[in-house]
């Protein structure tokens, strides 16, 4: 500094520090800063790994905080629907209402068969001292949301702890399995779809019985079947249901069908692929199956063959 | 609106619109496409209201993104983290920068987010293979410009 210039330097020694405080004072410590911020993220992320209950309350807390937000994904959805219902004309209605009428007397015929089958059922695996149960009670869902990751098969739906969900909680539509229960909320609840690639369910070739695991691909309309020797005859059309075994999935549900066959690959199983029987993409309306836990004994069966006929008989009222 | 009190309701109310428009449902064709709305809002933020908005902003919002889209916790905060600190390291320079120079920051800063949560996906076996992936990265560039002059007039800049 030259003492020739005194005023000018000081005006721009002034201005450059009148900068630098409204311009860079945020940029002084913004590393350290980044540092411990991750430092904290990464001590979550690894908490939410080894121990992963600590920190649900914290999740199920921004979670209801975050219900907003829920409501208002839904709005399309629903503006949808409300304008699909609005727009339809009497005689569509009524050719709807004749089509539903005639769909819900052939239901209704198959239902007394099957009530009957099914007390007979319960009645011999209780002879046997098997454990498996047959349960039949059902919650239906809403899907409010799908993952916003399309890498991901994954469905939110409007059910939450609030009315008993729990996770593993198997998840049907009208046509067979559509994915089990990953995370509950207090009002909604997430949905590991078949399709995704982390998904496995246990099943069972229908007509020869043989076990396989139907493996998620990562795509909605098909299914890897894997575990399955060359040998085992299987063709195109077959139907695969779920084997209960893993006890996730109560036996008996229809899972896929298989679509291909290929026993010359070079694997020691045969490729199969196979198409689910739930519409993964299309459903909006999904059912909660409450299959009681592993451990419930013969009495429950007992009970459960009591309960089952009230539940499970058409009632009369009904006339086509 | 220039008031601090105004900035601060814009800011929330345009993360909590970011957080819908990233919740919500989209077609699985059209989802691939979906921009990275929370990035792109709390980068706005950075480079705009840099007293206001930084990397504690950005490890929050990254936990409401974790709860709404039941990833690891933590997972997002991460990212957001690093894309606020970077969006921090160059807020002098873009002042001076066009609306589509911008939108190039915004690209390389998506494709760091992006690459980020890749990472840690990866780290925890669930990293998806496909190249789609990276697609946002492009198209929260191409819409920048919607963002930038829609939450303009609330910032202040300096």
């Amino acid at each position: 500094m030259a003492g020739t210039a005194p005023e000018s330097g000081r005006l721009s020694f002034q201005g450059a520090k009148v900068i630098e405080t409204t311009l860079f004072s945020k940029r002084k410590g913004s590393g350290l800063r980044l540092i411990v911020a991750l430092a904290l993220a990464l001590g979550l992320l690894y908490s939410e790994i080894r121990y992963p209950d600590a920190l649900k309350p914290v999740r199920l807390t921004i979670d209801q905080a975050l219900t907003p937000v829920y409501v208002l994904m839904g709005v399309p959805g629903r503006l949808a629907g409300w304008v699909d219902e609005t727009s339809a004309t009497s005689t569509q209605l009524r050719r709807e209402n004749e089509y539903l009428k005639t769909q819900m007397l052939v239901l209704q015929g198959r239902l007394q068969k099957y009530a009957a089958v099914a007390a007979e059922n319960v009645r011999l695996r209780g002879l046997m001292n098997s454990t498996i149960v047959v349960d039949g009670r059902i919650l239906v869902a809403e899907i409010v949301g799908i993952d916003p990751d399309p890498f991901r098969h994954v469905l939110m739906l409007n059910k939450g702890q609030q009315d008993g969900i729990y996770v593993g909680q198997p998840v049907l539509d009208a046509a067979g399995i559509m994915g089990q229960v990953i995370e509950v909320g207090a009002m909604t609840s997430r949905v590991l779809l078949i399709s995704d690639r982390q998904s496995a369910v246990p099943v069972r070739l229908n007509s020869s019985g043989v076990r396989a695991i139907a493996s998620g691909a990562g795509e909605l309309d098909r299914l890897m079947i894997m575990y399955v020797p060359p040998s085992v005859d299987v063709k195109p059309g077959e139907l695969l249901t779920t084997s209960g075994l893993g006890t996730r999935f109560p036996a008996g549900y229809p899972v896929a069908q298989v679509t291909r066959v290929n026993r010359n690959s070079s694997g020691e199983f045969a490729e199969i692929w196979a198409r689910p029987m739930a519409k993964l993409d299309r459903s909006s309306h999904v059912l909660f199956l409450f299959s009681r836990p592993p451990q419930a004994k013969e009495k429950v069966l007992v009970e459960q063959a009591e309960q089952k006929e009230p539940i499970q008989a058409p009632s009369p009222g009904v006339q086509p | 609106m220039r008031t601090r009190g105004g900035t601060y309701v814009a800011i929330l109310v345009s993360f909590f619109v970011a957080l819908l428009l990233a919740a919500l449902p989209l077609p699985q064709i059209l989802s691939y496409w979906r921009p990275e709305w929370a990035v792109m809002v709390l980068v706005f933020w950075v480079l705009n209201v840099p007293g206001l908005a930084g990397i504690g902003t950005g490890f929050l919002y990254g936990l409401l993104v974790d709860v709404l889209q039941g990833t690891p916790f933590g997972m997002h905060s991460l990212s957001l983290c690093v894309v606020a600190w970077a969006a921090g390291l160059v807020v002098r320079r873009v002042s001076v920068f066009s609306l589509w120079q911008t939108g190039g920051l915004v690209l390389g800063l998506v494709a760091l987010y992006l690459g980020c949560n890749l990472a840690i996906l990866s780290f925890l076996g669930r990293a998806p293979e496909s190249l789609w992936y990276w697609l946002p990265a492009l198209t929260s560039a191409l819409v920048w410009p919607t963002v930038m002059l829609s939450l303009r007039r609330y910032g202040r800049r300096f």
